[in-house]
């Protein structure tokens, strides 16, 4: 399948934040959304149309991949979930456009102070 | 777990694509269950709705391969693009056999084939008897001029005095 353009930076949000649950461990859909809500302090939080929406889309461009059968340990009747290399790659290019775009706006903040009324 | 509230996310469930279905239907059913917990039920519905808005919309753009094995699932809901092509064909059909069977149709034509039409017989049958009540009238025209009357009308012309 070609790649995608939509999944070149920026991705969407909850693009975003499933590849970047998943940069740690390997984790089945609820624990996606769990570990979501907690990076975001419980601010994101994902429904599993969503969830599944966007990990369809992820997984057809092979960001994504189901995690093989030995690596399941505790819960084997779940899929787990995990971020392919090309996944890493676009999730790196995304965080340092962020990063830019942070630094930009530190930037313009701080040479542009508004005056006192 | 709200059973009613369940039955219902499973059936909105069940109007996704079936490969979608397949894939991750008892995944979201599972996290479905979890959530309710939370009482989050009214976004839970409103996010598969989105999700089904979203699945049919993608499906509807980017089809899908056919899977190559022996054994696959056929949807019995009929694309809508195939009821498109249905309706069109229909109205052309419907058409072109008003068009050509009905009042203002093309005229018959004088044919010889034995697979001809009932009211192609019937103009055959006028032609050919027109046609033959005109030449039996040129026919009789020939035979009452005598030949007398046309010698002395050839004299006439001649400007002979005899």
């Amino acid at each position: 399948m070609k790649p995608d353009p939509n999944l070149s930076p920026p991705l969407a949000p909850a693009m975003l934040h499933i590849l970047l649950a998943l940069a740690s461990e390997d984790l089945h859909g609820y624990g996606i959304i769990q570990e979501i809500s907690r990076q975001s302090h419980g601010h994101y939080k994902l429904g599993p149309g969503t969830l599944y929406d966007n990990l369809k889309r992820l997984m057809d461009q092979k960001l994504v991949i189901d995690a093989p059968k030995s690596s399941l340990s505790n819960d084997e009747t779940r899929r787990l979930y995990r971020l392919t290399t090309q996944g890493r790659t676009v999730l790196s290019a995304e965080i340092d456009r962020l990063h830019s775009v942070v630094q930009e706006a530190r930037l313009r903040l701080n040479e542009k102070r508004p005056r006192r009324v | 777990m709200n059973p009613p509230l369940r039955a219902l996310y499973r059936s909105i469930l069940h109007l996704h694509p079936p490969a979608f279905r397949d894939r991750f239907g008892e995944e979201m059913l599972w996290i479905f269950d979890a959530q309710t917990r939370e009482g989050r039920s009214l976004q839970l519905f409103i996010d598969i709705l989105r999700s089904l808005l979203v699945q049919h919309i993608d499906t509807q753009l980017h089809p899908q391969p056919e899977p190559s094995g022996f054994y696959s699932e056929i949807s019995s809901t009929p694309p809508l693009r195939r009821i498109v092509h249905a309706a069109i064909l229909s109205i052309v059909a419907v058409l072109t056999f008003t068009r050509l069977f009905g009042p203002q149709g093309p005229k018959p034509r004088l044919s010889y084939s034995a697979l001809v039409s009932s009211s192609r017989v019937h103009n055959t049958f006028t032609y050919w008897h027109l046609y033959r009540v005109e030449v039996n009238h040129v026919y009789a025209n020939l035979n009452s001029s005598s030949p007398e009357k046309s010698l002395s009308a050839r004299t006439t012309q001649s400007g002979d005095p005899r």
